[in-house]
């Protein structure tokens, strides 16, 4: 963590809302791009993301400083986007209506246009279990170190490269099978 | 290099891959290995490929503003909690006092109490015996009584008033001041 970033964190922790607004304004387009890739839908994204932001405001007098403040956030986010996606496949095994039998499929993430090759990666990575989406997402996207990522995750590194490398083997197998 | 190694390194390493020389002779000298470099090397391209819409400013001013609603509800919330407490804290604050103080008294009178039971305890304990008490302190109901007993004994039940023309000074201010009428006969 920068030394700009501890003094608008140390502001942000004793009540200055401007200081927290800028640390918001930082990295929105971080927290926007992961919550987007993890569940593929802007809106939710969207609020996932504003509840990341309010979350951390409440909690932000239990932020330590040990990680920089942007990990903090990325593991509110990345706890945030798990949850999501648990509470959608507990919904999706509700019966609201009658399902035919191949109703089961993956959604086509709204970040996505074009049919093709972009479709059926986006679709490959969306039925990625949610752990291994999240480990390649801020792997491969975020451009993050393991051991940031084992930090976020409270997982050991070795768990978080298993993660990523069973993640990029189901890609690549799925691509294998599409060329 | 063993393909295996190569294999678990490539694939850890898609997003980033960077081969060191030993890896890049591995990879000249065998085909299969090869093979899968290129199909990591293409499927990271494709992911690349794969780029989301940035937030728009119009989305960002529409979660900040849900963002900051929710900031204010959450204050307000704080905020009339606080003064919840400053209303009726203080009502709290009094009855607790009281409580301490009642149970603080009974504490202190358990003190007192146990304090003088022990100076009691002790002065009987000097009358038994310790070489270093005060004479006044040997003084006691027993020793009267042990006095009178002898006294009556040897010159007759009703000899009572003849005793105290025998006691010292210290004896009869010491009877004066602890027996009662009708103690003595």
């Amino acid at each position: 963590m920068d030394i700009d970033n501890r003094e608008l964190v140390a502001r942000a922790k004793d009540g200055d809302r401007q200081a927290f607004d800028k640390l918001v304004k930082e990295n929105k387009d971080k927290m926007f791009a992961l919550t987007l890739r993890m569940t593929g839908d802007r809106e939710v994204a969207l609020d996932l993301m504003q509840d990341t932001f309010l979350t951390a405001y409440k909690e932000i007098g239990s932020f330590r400083g040990e990680a920089g403040f942007s990990s903090w956030l990325y593991r509110i986010a990345s706890n945030k986007a798990l949850n999501y996606l648990k509470r959608k496949k507990i919904l999706s095994f509700i019966p609201l209506t009658e399902k035919t039998s191949d109703s089961v499929s993956y959604e086509m993430p709204e970040y996505v246009d074009g049919e093709g090759l972009n479709k059926e990666l986006a679709l490959a990575i969306n039925s990625l279990p949610p752990k291994q989406k999240l480990v390649f997402n801020l792997r491969f996207y975020e451009q993050l170190p393991f051991g940031k990522i084992a930090g976020i995750l409270n997982k050991s590194e070795s768990t978080v490269k298993t993660n990523y490398q069973k993640a990029i083997e189901k890609l690549r197998k799925k691509l294998e099978s599409f060329r | 290099m063993d393909c295996g190694k190569f294999k678990n390194k490539i694939s850890q390493s898609v997003g980033s891959v960077f081969l060191d020389a030993d890896e890049k002779i591995h990879l000249e000298q065998c085909p299969q290995c090869r093979n899968l470099y290129e199909e990591y090397v293409s499927l990271e391209r494709d992911l690349n490929d794969l780029t989301i819409e940035p937030l728009s400013a119009v989305e960002f001013a529409s979660m900040q503003q849900k963002l900051d609603e929710n900031i204010n509800r959450y204050n307000r919330r704080a905020i009339s909690f606080y003064s919840l407490f400053t209303r009726y804290g203080a009502g709290l604050v009094a009855v607790g006092f009281l409580f301490f103080v009642s149970l603080w008294s009974g504490f202190e009178y358990g003190v007192y109490y146990t304090e003088n039971s022990e100076q009691s305890d002790t002065y009987y304990l000097a009358d038994n015996g310790d070489e270093n008490s005060d004479e006044d302190e040997t003084m006691n109901d027993d020793y009267i009584g042990l006095l009178l007993y002898d006294y009556t004994q040897n010159n007759g039940y009703n000899s009572g008033d003849l005793l105290l023309g025998d006691l010292t000074q210290d004896e009869f201010d010491y009877l004066e001041n602890n027996l009662d009428l009708g103690d003595i006969l």
